[in-house]
């Protein structure tokens, strides 16, 4: 068991957490509307991402009858993503040290950790459904963050603001580059891969054989 | 079935925390908030000390219960305070037509107190047509009372390092008995309809 906590993604996890949390790195990140969505929000998430899959081992089998398909917690993470993606608590994260506390804790624990729990959960759709909603609301964004002539943060200059949305029309054309490409060419190997990497951070052969992936 | 349940109970948890903290879907932005709060319980102004254009004290919350709307500006502005100034010059004009001038009163406030003498409190005005009177451009005398200002208001400036400054925009209406009301967006259409709220014969 405890050689099993000891895996390198739970480590990664806690460091990236931990660094996030450091106040000078804290206070440099937040200077830039871009930095902090793009580098601390999703440090964050991917802190939590990480830390779930160290947990994986002794999580997810105790868990499974609660999370089948990963429902339960999908359902976790898609409310806390739409927490933190209105504009109102970017801004009240910057005043209030109650809401930087709740964004350093709810991100990695209610978003990063239920989704690396539930990922492998997950059918081929039931991903493809978060991978398209989760690129057509960058798009959603990115277009609203450019379009839009007033600020929607009051703590963030407008330019700033542009920035923002034109990185996320970036990302999600990498990010659907990245996932329909594979389909094209040897989707077979892609599949394997996937199926690798989950059974390695997991030590866990059920994912590895399950039928439908 | 326990997936189920769990994941039911997971997402009107989630449903409920959304509803919370958008105000019950009609607050997103930190822009939303104030206007909402402000329209909900109206929020006492604290007394400052200003001047105006032509070196004149006077103070707020204003004698008189006059309906105060106020805008904030910094004159060197090269954009959209000159806009903030044709609206007002809008508003005054409709409010000489209906001869409200012992009613409402108009006031750009600048939060540049290093740059905004009166000198170029007067220039401002004189530019947009203020006049003195019923529309008086001034400045808090002291940087505690701007940052007292601000902080009621809930107006944040920030520095910029090509235009001077970016804040947020709007028309904020203060009653007759000293409170902020009402925050709307600058279009003198929309601050004569709220006005009309306050003010019987408009």
């Amino acid at each position: 068991m405890n050689s099993e906590l000891l895996k390198t993604p739970l480590f990664a996890g806690l460091a990236l957490w931990a660094g996030l949390a450091i106040p000078y790195v804290r206070i440099a990140l937040e200077t830039r509307l871009t930095t902090h969505v793009l580098i601390e929000l999703l440090g964050l998430a991917v802190a939590g991402y990480l830390i779930g899959i160290g947990l994986r081992p002794i999580l997810a089998h105790r868990l499974r009858r609660w999370n089948r398909f990963g429902l339960s917690g999908l359902a976790m993470a898609i409310s806390c993503g739409a927490v933190w993606m209105l504009p109102r608590w970017l801004d009240a994260s910057l005043d209030s040290v109650a809401v930087e506390t709740a964004k350093f804790f709810s991100l990695p624990l209610l978003l990063g950790v239920p989704l690396a729990l539930s990922w492998p959960e997950l059918g081929t759709i039931g991903r493809g459904f978060i991978k398209t909603n989760f690129l057509s609301m960058l798009l959603f964004f990115g277009w609203l963050y450019i379009a839009s002539p007033v600020r929607l943060c009051n703590s963030y200059l407008i330019d700033d603001q542009t920035l923002l949305g034109v990185s996320f029309i970036v990302i999600a054309g990498v990010l659907s580059l990245l996932w329909t490409v594979p389909l094209f060419i040897g989707g077979a190997v892609a599949s394997r891969k996937t199926s690798d990497r989950t059974s390695r951070f997991t030590e866990d052969k059920t994912y590895a054989v399950r039928p439908i992936d | 079935m326990r997936t189920l349940v769990a994941a039911f109970l997971i997402a009107a948890a989630g449903i409920a925390v959304f509803t919370w903290a958008t105000d019950g879907f009609r607050a997103a932005t930190a822009e939303g908030v104030r206007r909402l709060a402000v329209s909900e319980s109206p929020v006492t102004i604290p007394g400052v000390t200003m001047e105006d254009m032509d070196g004149r004290v006077l103070h707020l919350p204003q004698s008189g219960g006059k309906t105060l709307l106020i805008e904030f500006i910094y004159t060197t502005c090269p954009t959209i305070c000159q806009d903030l100034g044709e609206g007002f010059s809008q508003v005054l004009e409709t409010v000489r037509e209906r001869k409200l001038d012992d009613q409402v009163g108009l006031m750009s406030i600048s939060f540049d107190l290093e740059n905004d003498t009166p000198e170029m409190l007067r220039h401002y005005a004189e530019h947009h047509g203020a006049d003195g009177k019923i529309w008086k451009v001034v400045r808090p005398t002291s940087t505690s009372d701007l940052e007292a200002l601000l902080a009621t208001f809930g107006v944040k400036v920030l520095p910029d390092p090509l235009y001077g400054f970016q804040h947020n925009v709007a028309i904020h209406v203060v009653d007759q008995t000293g409170k902020l009301a009402r925050i709307v967006d600058a279009d003198p259409a929309v601050a004569i309809e709220a006005l009309s709220e306050k003010v019987d014969r408009l």
